[in-house]
């Protein structure tokens, strides 16, 4: 899979690329660099989050990802595929987290404390950090969509005073499929002088030892918004949902260039070349996978798109 | 402090947003002030239905016992939200229990009072129905994204 690389052109004229590079040139996005599985953490039945160390040295390593991008995660004798980066640690390496669902995917899962996987990247468009700033944030996450996100909730965390009311709504399956869950518990429990920092959690079905809600996860967006030219939602989860969702915030009155989605094709290269994602005049990979809901309101009622 | 009457809370609650202050003094006459503490039934499954309610604080949820399960959720409500639709049609039974999951402060409408005052006024009952079924819509929409288990792994192949 990882040969493409050798049909293509890898002008920075021809694949734009984002984040900051920490090893040689660019050319190295292109080929799968070796890291350990330093460390593997089980989040639900079928999901696990694998952080991955550069085995050589960080002048080996892929370049810091920003939030919203994804790398190539090579299984050698297996195959490749495209994960969205969760999380960076201060020693520069990455946080994935993986659902057993192919083979690929599986051996992921299985990855031993200590074993060697291939990582190229980062790849994609992120989400929109620039225009972020001063803005009252929606950001809504279902099932293992809060892995694209997580990134970016840690950053907006951080930087709390950056912006205005922040709202955060994640919806999963049954309380014992809901990824992050101690730290979704801290993010609930941090205070702010600096405008709503509100974090909600809802299961599709739960008993009664369920202390939290109940529903679908859009039945926690805000009833109304008080500015919504000021408001902008990011939002990752089945597609499905994110129809919703979107459709349910545009009622609201936010513009559809402020609603951004993330979009899941089947990405082989990760830039731009092998078609594989090509959803009408885009590329998931390159122009994607986060996009404005401006962009692709129109193509995602198209069947079979 | 100013004591805040029905008429007001009722004009408050988003359910009921942009009705007439006629319509909302109709309403209010089928209406009293409640509270409950966690763990209290509202309703039984079964039970005649003659009454909706109108949270204003607190956490309520609409549950069925499954045999082998025990009490099951379906769904959970807050404040400004609306719980109860089995007094407007027949057989005017609850459907399913409703249990404060907390302490919930709400406002009780009588549906056997409100469903008088809507056959004698159809303009009144036009309005009212109109929210219900706004609500019944938003309700059974996502219900059926429930139904289709988005969060599953339907695609997981080993």
């Amino acid at each position: 899979m990882v040969t493409i690389a050798k049909e293509v052109n890898f002008s920075q004229a021809e694949v734009p690329l984002k984040g900051t590079v920490v090893g040689a040139g660019d050319g190295h996005r292109y080929l799968p660099r070796a890291y350990i599985v330093s460390a593997r953490k089980r989040e639900a039945a079928d999901t696990v989050t694998l952080t991955l160390k550069p085995k050589d040295s960080i002048t080996d390593a892929c370049p810091l990802p920003e939030p919203g991008q994804f790398n190539m995660l090579y299984v050698f004798a297996v195959g490749e595929i495209p994960v969205s980066v969760c999380g960076v640690e201060s020693d520069g390496a990455f946080r994935h987290t993986i659902r057993r669902v192919g083979a690929v995917s599986a051996a992921l899962c299985d990855s031993k404390v200590g074993s060697t996987v291939g990582v190229r990247g980062a790849y994609g468009v992120g989400w929109p950090v620039a225009r972020m700033k001063q803005r009252s944030l929606i950001i809504l996450a279902g099932g293992l969509g809060l892995a694209p996100l997580r990134m970016l909730i840690l950053q907006v965390v951080r930087s709390r005073v950056d912006f205005a009311d922040i709202t955060i709504c994640i919806g999963a399956r049954t309380p014992s499929d809901v990824p992050f869950l101690r730290e979704i518990r801290s993010w609930q429990r941090l205070k702010c002088d600096a405008g709503l920092f509100d974090v909600r959690l809802i299961v599709d079905r739960a008993d009664r030892d369920w202390r939290g809600e109940v529903g679908v996860v859009t039945a926690l967006l805000p009833r109304s918004l008080t500015a919504p030219e000021l408001s902008l939602a990011m939002i990752c989860g089945p597609e499905v949902m994110m129809r919703h969702a979107a459709s349910g915030l545009v009622r609201l009155g936010l513009s559809r260039s402020d609603i951004y989605l993330s979009l899941e094709r089947n990405m082989k290269c990760a830039f731009g070349q092998c078609g594989h994602c090509q959803f009408n005049r885009y590329f998931v990979c390159r122009d994607g996978p986060i996009f404005s809901f401006e962009k692709v309101a129109s193509l995602l009622n198209v069947k079979d798109l | 402090m100013t004591l805040r009457t029905i008429d007001d809370q009722i004009a408050d609650h988003p359910f009921f947003a942009g009705l007439g202050s006629d319509f909302l003094h109709f309403i209010a006459g089928c209406g009293r002030n409640r509270y409950v503490e966690g763990g209290e039934y509202l309703a039984h499954e079964g039970d005649d239905a003659n009454a909706f309610f109108l949270i204003r604080i607190g956490k309520i949820s609409i549950e069925t016992n499954v045999p082998g399960r025990g009490p099951v959720v379906l769904e959970t409500f807050g404040a400004g939200d609306i719980a109860g639709w089995s007094w407007i049609c027949p057989p005017y039974k609850w459907a399913f229990d409703v249990v404060a999951r907390e302490a919930a402060s709400f406002i009780e409408i009588n549906g056997l009072c409100l469903r008088g005052k809507c056959e004698a006024d159809p303009v009144l009952g036009y309005a009212v129905l109109k929210r219900f079924a706004g609500m019944m819509s938003e309700r059974l929409r996502d219900t059926r994204l429930r139904l289709l288990d988005l969060y599953g792994n339907d695609r997981k192949r080993s």
